[in-house]
């Protein structure tokens, strides 16, 4: 069996999958598991086709054209080349741990019907392997409005509250009008391409030959389809959509969400911006305007998760931020392309990294999230407190998690910020914005630990909240099918972490065969050989050394020895109740509101969240008057008729009399006629 | 790339000793220093030099109070002081760093971060709010200060054309003094203060406003800990002072550069011990205020002018 | 070839023998009849659609002996070829499912309004018009188009007057002015043919002088606007909203007002080329009837009226198409004519959909609705695929009518333009649709939703049977469209 057969396969179960667990729908626990044993399989094909692909020889699989819309040269051809292995990888994993959580975690809706949950996930995720197998415009945007469409309904699953109906709403139109922006500049490339079609390679020849005859043209729909990309990334402004969505739909469907589909829209843009778009003058522009929107997100994104208090809103604000990282290391890719590929290879390296760590870590935070609802009943932070008692495994993973996204040392979120980092400085000294971009890059950095040690501290630890003191502290984690994605995406946040080559190597096999401009960089060049650490040497002289492993070692030992001087002296310990400097407070009243937390920083940055209002526009009510023809021109006629037809209506006054004189008068007025015709 | 090939075990393992022995042994001492030149201008006796390393030593065999909302207690203290060993193994002291071919400056930046959040992660595992007010402060004030000395090791790395502190440190001594730099050291050394938690930036444990803020319920071994952790911030954030910023001739012998170190790292300790006994706290959006307004521009500056070449 | 003409004279007998049937039977037996008869002609129109495939069908039954046609073109006959092929795939199979929802809709447990009479009339007309639209999809000349066109005429004004109350009177008898103001200009354009040319062939049209062709072909474009409510003849159809809704969805969503678009489609593919400055009025006129009804739908409460306007709108998309094919772009035109079978499918459910509404809830009010889906849920799933099959949401029925034209505005001398108007209006009426579906169907249940159910079978049957030709049609139609060429004859 071939990728490309492994996928369409997937597709298929995945379809099948989606029926039946529509028809058994009555009983929750059977759709559950059924769907579970659909999206293995799928997953398994998924994995497999990704894996093959991606460690397999260079020219990959062939294509196979499954149908053809004749006349208009779109078909339905699809392709697993590297980089579309490496997300197949990415959304295998995904789907399969997003609905074990969802198995359990669907409790929580008693009144909603199941039937709209699991087949339109299903649905969902072959729409998503859709996306990335496609290599023709046409079906590239049937599977994303399909995709799309699905995942509104997802969103709307709690169907009675209105602000989730809001969210889902305004989700469906931002993303559509986005999709249509798409659709326009993918119509104009297939209308440029001699003969028409929509595959990609005949719409990369249509924008090298536009890059050359009509340059504005070709801004122009590079610049819709970053506005595609970046509304479905969630890139502000553009991304407003998302911390509305993201917290209504249900915990599963978001993991998933966060997990595959915020991701397609890297995978567009390095699709357009780095495969079809030949290494130009385009890329710098077009690369510094990404990174630029990447900065504005992780600014304006993390700046605002900082004043959240419900627990999976200020994740999304974060997503936001976190995209906003990706877009920075991509668009300074792009930036290099044509100039330094070495350059441009980390780049790119770095996003598509912090694109697979984001992966593991937000949607192992959304799962703890999703976890504290289910336990404590609340998705507010400050109902919270002192749940770690409660929910121990859950509060280890998310205290991994919190660290993975901060960027702390040894995990993975570190490992790809360090790499954006180096990018930023060594590259900021020939173009010194970038260096800017970069320190704003580390102080979200910091402000993303800020969120997330509040969300720790809010949750986890301190005193319980009245909300929660019910549960008196008595241990009662979540069941094992929400445990298990959390556990297994922490494991792959400490892994990656402590072993950054050999994910950084699946990403660099997957990018590399995107472009030829990157064709002769090599990852030992770029980044050293050694499996325990990386090197950064841009022009072969070392610029910044990271070895995980050692460093973990090191620490390990400092801690080790720091514990070794505090038991030295072999102390007693007691406890005692918390001192509140000698008042006796009742233990509730001694929680701490996390809205307290930062707050001169916060009102510092008030202002940072323009809040994007619907535009008013005034109802054009004298172009409707116009059209209203009624009133001004049938109305008036028919009365008019009706007014003459009365009047002639009159002359039949009943009299015979008046008969035989109009009868008279007529035959004379008909003789004269004819006599002066005859003549 | 050949760093690894050409510093072995042994050399590792050596200098990371004799780092984690100077730094540890020393840094009570400069706090002694700083007590004592505090008493001085209060026109006091003040405690003998020694008087931290009793001080410490005491608290390790008193009592360990573990107050009962406590989660996750234990962790606080060790992983503070095991952060501030492991920046300073990444810390040049005359000799190169013995970590130098594990981390680089973003690593070495990261850790003191770590420290920081060891300590706010104690704090909240305290379940005391006066803990969180603090960690929250602390919060804050890692906000203010940790971009500032960012943006001065980015200087320096600009300058150098890597981010790595040998290399920083062999570039300068090569290219000689320069405008960037001397910014960057201003800036550095006006955040020096703030890094070390000494008024009037020592804003998270206020005493006697927030009881000690995240230390609030730490007694015996814990709060040793944390203490040290403290005093060797001074000599790890003195000697980056000292040798990525000051152009120091490197000396015939390593032992010289140390002890050259030390006593410039000594300079800076009297320094930041006078700020700290002349002034009085400053609120926290005061001291955020005069960061982001005043040193950052300092810092902002420096990194332009290394940008444009000088 | 026997069995050809057989089929497609019985795909006209038949409808019409139910219709007369049906008016003379029993009330109980009347509903029975008409379904009966449909289905027969459903099944019948298929299967001359596949027999006719790919090179159509044309048979002359007979003249006029004292009318001095062309030699060699007859007066009366059949013709099946691929623009007509769509019409009787629209008219019968959508036919048949309105006949069968009509049973349970017009009874007595329809909560909006219980029917307790009239039965055998509605049938009677509604297998009529069956009749009469087949017999315009049919016809093979000008004339035999008005006799068939006119009878559409007279059977819209008798079944949208159907419940006789003054409301719906008033209605028909404007529809009737209307649409027959219209049929007045088709005549004098036909008078004008056979003086001009000697004979009623779509074709003969192309033989005129410059001055009487424009004359002509204005002639039958007015009557094409007035029988599609385009502008300005566009108010009636708003109006004719107080027929009961499986007449709306019939013949004000799939069939009657599809004439006048199927009649200008016709001529685009007579074998003559349309002058250009035809294209551009038709598309201008079609622009501003877009503009109109789009500003139109955004005020409206009522639900079949903000149905109507769209249907207006989607009727102008296939003048569009249609212009596109005039200015020579193959796939505009292929666009078109598919948009007559997606949108009679899409449109038709929705129409259905609210049909069923006012059945089971009693009212078509935006504002009174919310919360919908809990007691009717089906109705919520057909509304919303068929909402956003009508949008152009792949792989729905009209993304690939929509596409298609999008692909040939870009063909065009409007290029970008005209293509971001279309896409315009697609993403404001996807995001009005979508709201309103969201407004009517989620939330919390209102007062009149509480008391709503899902109907009884035969109206599911024909909700759920819409609803899978909204995903289907495509597939059929795409075979059947290849085939038109614009400026090409058939």
């Amino acid at each position: 069996m071939t990728p490309v057969q492994a996928v369409m396969h997937a597709v298929a179960v995945l379809a099948i999958g989606a029926a039946v667990t529509a028809i058994v729908s009555r009983s929750r626990t059977a759709s559950a598991y059924l769907a579970l044993l659909f999206v293995a399989v799928a997953s398994g094909l998924a994995l497999w086709a990704g894996g093959a692909s991606l460690t397999g020889a260079e020219s990959g699989s062939a294509p196979a054209t499954v149908a053809v819309v004749s006349g208009i040269g779109a078909s339905l051809t699809l392709a697993v080349d590297r980089f579309t292995a490496f997300f197949l990888l990415i959304i295998g994993v995904m789907a399969f741990l997003s609905t074990l959580y969802s198995t359990s975690y669907m409790r929580i809706y008693q009144r909603e019907h199941a039937a709209r949950y699991y087949p339109m996930l299903l649905l969902f995720f072959a729409g998503v392997i859709g996306v990335v197998s496609v290599r023709d415009w046409f079906f590239f945007f049937v599977f994303w409005e399909f995709m799309t469409i699905c995942s509104y309904f997802l969103v709307i699953f709690d169907k009675e509250d209105p602000t989730i109906l809001r969210a889902g709403f305004k989700y469906i139109v931002v993303t559509h009008v986005a999709a249509i922006f798409m659709l326009i500049a993918a119509l104009v490339l297939w209308h440029t391409s001699e003969p028409h079609s929509f595959s990609f390679a005949s719409s990369a020849q249509a924008m090298g030959a536009l890059g050359r005859s009509s340059p504005i043209v070709l801004h122009v729909l590079l610049a819709l389809w970053l506005i595609g990309f970046a509304t479905k990334a969630g890139i502000l402004p553009f991304g407003d959509w998302l911390p509305d969505a993201y917290p209504a739909a249900p915990t599963g469907a978001t993991a998933a969400f966060a997990g595959t589909m915020t991701k397609l829209g890297i995978y567009g843009l390095l699709r357009v911006f780095v495969d079809l778009l030949p290494a130009s003058e385009f890329s710098v522009v077009w690369g510094l305007v990404i990174a630029a929107l990447g900065t504005g997100s992780i600014f304006v994104g993390t700046i605002t998760a900082l004043s959240q208090d419900d627990a999976k809103r200020l994740m999304s604000f974060h997503v936001i931020g976190q995209m906003g990282y990706m877009f920075l290391g991509i668009g300074m890719g792009i930036y290099f392309l044509p100039t330094q590929p070495t350059l441009a290879l980390v780049g790119i390296l770095a996003g598509t990294f912090h694109l697979l760590n984001h992966v593991c870590y937000k949607s192992l935070l959304f799962c703890t999230a999703g976890s504290l609802r289910l336990r404590a009943g609340t998705q507010a932070l400050h109902e919270m407190g002192g749940l770690a008692r409660v929910l121990p495994l859950t509060a280890v993973m998310a205290a991994i998690g919190s660290l993975s996204i901060a960027g702390v040392p040894p995990f993975n979120g570190f490992a790809s910020k360090w790499l954006i980092y180096q990018l930023s400085v060594i590259g900021g000294i020939g173009f010194p914005l970038l260096l800017l971009f970069g320190l704003v890059a580390f102080f979200i950095s910091l402000v993303t630990l800020a969120s997330f040690l509040k969300y720790l501290g809010a949750a986890f630890f301190g005193q319980p909240s009245d909300h929660v003191a019910a549960l008196q502290g008595k241990r009662n984690d979540v069941p094992g099918g929400m445990q298990a994605p959390q556990v297994v995406l922490g494991l792959a946040c400490v892994a990656f972490g402590l072993f950054p080559m050999l994910p950084l190597t699946a990403v660099y096999r997957a990018i590399t065969p995107l472009t030829t401009a990157l064709s002769g960089t090599t990852l030992a060049g770029t980044l050293g050989t050694s499996v325990l650490g990386l090197t950064f040497t841009p022009d072969g002289v070392a610029a910044g050394v990271w070895y995980p492993l050692a460093s973990a070692i090191a620490l390990a030992i400092c801690v080790a020895i720091s514990y070794g001087i505090a038991r030295m002296a072999q102390a007693p310990s007691r406890v005692v109740p918390v001192w509140y400097c000698g008042v006796d407070l009742p233990q509730r009243l001694g929680h701490f509101h996390p809205h307290g937390m930062y707050e001169p920083f916060r009102r510092a940055f008030e202002r940072v969240y323009v809040k994007i209002g619907t535009p008013k526009t005034a109802y054009p009510t004298t172009l409707v008057k116009i059209f209203d023809v009624d009133t001004w021109l049938y109305g008036p006629l028919v009365k008019a008729g009706g007014r003459v037809a009365e009047r002639f209506s009159r002359s039949h006054v009943g009299i015979p009399q008046w008969y035989l004189v109009w009868q008279v008068v007529g035959m004379v007025l008909v003789l004269v006629v004819l006599f002066s015709v005859m003549r | 790339m050949g760093q690894v090939a050409q510093v072995t075990v042994a050399q590792v393992i050596g200098l990371a000793v004799l780092n984690l022995v100077l730094i540890v042994g020393l840094a009570p001492l400069a706090e002694g220093v700083m007590r004592r030149i505090r008493a001085i201008v209060h026109s006091r006796k003040g405690p003998p030099l020694i008087q931290p390393y009793l001080d410490i030593l005491k608290l390790l065999g008193k009592e360990d109070l573990v107050p009962e909302a406590g989660v996750l207690w234990q962790i606080g203290p060790p992983l503070c002081l095991g952060a501030v060993l492991m920046a300073a193994l990444l810390t040049p002291l005359g000799t190169p760093p013995p970590l130098a071919f594990a981390g680089d400056a973003i690593v070495f930046i990261y850790f003191v971060a770590l420290a920081g959040i060891a300590i706010m992660l104690g704090a909240f595992a305290s379940g005391n709010p006066y803990a969180y007010v603090g960690a929250s402060r602390e919060m804050m004030m890692i906000f203010s200060v940790e971009p500032v000395a960012a943006i001065a090791l980015v200087t320096a790395a600009v300058k150098a054309g890597s981010l790595s502190f040998p290399k920083m440190m062999e570039s300068y001594a090569a290219a000689g003094p320069s405008v960037s730099m001397v910014v960057a050291g201003v800036a550095f050394l006006l955040a020096l203060q703030a890094q070390v938690g000494k008024l009037p930036f020592d804003i998270p444990e206020a005493d006697q406003e927030i009881m000690e803020g995240p230390f609030i319920e730490r007694s015996g071994p814990g709060l040793a800990l944390f203490k040290l952790a403290s005093y060797a911030k001074m000599l790890i954030f003195g000697s980056i002072l000292v040798q990525i910023f000051v152009p120091l001739p490197r000396l015939v012998a390593w032992p010289v550069d140390v002890v050259v170190n030390f006593a410039l790292v000594g300079v800076l300790v009297v320094v930041v011990g006078l700020v700290n006994a002349v002034n009085p706290r400053l609120r926290i959006d005061q001291s955020m205020s005069y960061f982001s307004r005043i040193v950052v521009f300092v810092a902002v500056a420096g990194l332009a002018v290394a940008s444009i070449g000088y | 070839m026997y069995l050809m003409l057989l089929l497609m004279l019985a795909l006209l007998v038949v409808p019409a023998a139910g219709a007369v049937l049906a008016g003379i039977s029993r009330p109980r037996a009347a509903p029975l009849v008409a379904v009966f008869a449909s289905l027969a002609a459903a099944v019948i129109g298929v299967a001359a659609v596949i027999r006719a495939y790919p090179d159509g069908a044309a048979f002359r039954l007979g003249d006029m002996p004292w009318l001095p046609v062309q030699a060699g073109a007859g007066v009366f006959g059949l013709s099946l070829n691929p623009l007509s092929s769509v019409m009787v795939l629209v008219i019968t199979v959508i036919g048949f499912l309105i006949v069968l929802y009509s049973t349970e809709y017009l009874g007595p447990r329809n909560v909006e309004h219980p029917y307790r009479n009239g039965q055998q009339r509605y049938y009677f007309w509604l297998m009529l018009f069956f009749t009469s639209m087949v017999g315009v999809a049919l016809s093979p000349n000008l004339l035999q188009l008005f006799i068939f066109w006119e009878m559409t005429t007279l059977c819209s004004w008798a079944l949208i007057s159907q419940t006789q109350e003054p409301a719906a009177t008033r209605a028909g008898f404007k529809a009737l002015i209307m649409t027959h103001i219209g049929g007045f200009g088709f005549l004098v354009a036909l008078l004008l043919v056979f003086a001009g040319a000697g004979s009623f062939e779509f074709a003969a049209i192309g033989e005129l002088a410059g001055g009487l062709k424009v004359a002509v072909f204005v002639l039958l474009l007015v009557a094409a606007w007035a029988k599609s409510a385009q502008i300005p003849f566009h108010t009636w159809l708003p109006d004719a909203m107080e027929a009961p809704t499986p007449v709306s969805a019939y013949l004000h969503a799939a069939a009657m007002v599809k004439a006048g678009v199927y009649l200008v489609a016709r001529l685009v593919v007579s074998g003559w080329a349309v002058p250009q400055d035809m294209g551009i009025v038709i598309a201008v006129m079609a622009l501003l009837t877009m503009l109109m009804a789009v500003l139109a739908y955004l005020r409206q409460d009522d639900l079949k009226r903000l149905l109507a306007y769209s249907t207006i709108v989607h009727l102008a998309y296939v003048l569009i198409g249609v212009s596109l094919g005039v200015f020579g772009s193959k796939i505009g035109y292929q666009g078109a004519a598919l948009h007559i079978l997606c949108h009679g499918a899409a449109k038709g459910t929705l129409f259905l959909c609210v049909g069923a509404i006012a059945y089971g809830a009693g009212s078509r009010h935006i504002s009174q609705l919310s919360g919908l889906a809990r007691k009717m849920p089906l109705e919520a799933v057909t509304f919303m695929v068929g909402a956003l099959a009508v949008t152009g949401i792949p792989p729905l029925s009209c993304f690939w009518s929509k596409l298609f034209i999008f692909v040939g505005a870009l063909e065009s001398p409007g290029g970008v333009i005209l293509l971001v108007l279309l896409a315009a209006e697609s993403a404001i009426s996807f995001g009005w649709l979508m709201w309103v579906a969201q407004k009517v169907f989620l939330g919390r249940p209102s007062q009149v939703a509480a008391a709503a159910a899902d109907p009884p079978w035969p109206m599911s049957f024909a909700l759920v049977a819409c609803m899978v030709l909204c995903v289907v049609v495509p597939y059929i139609g795409l075979p059947i469209v290849r085939l038109l060429v614009p400026g090409g004859g058939f």
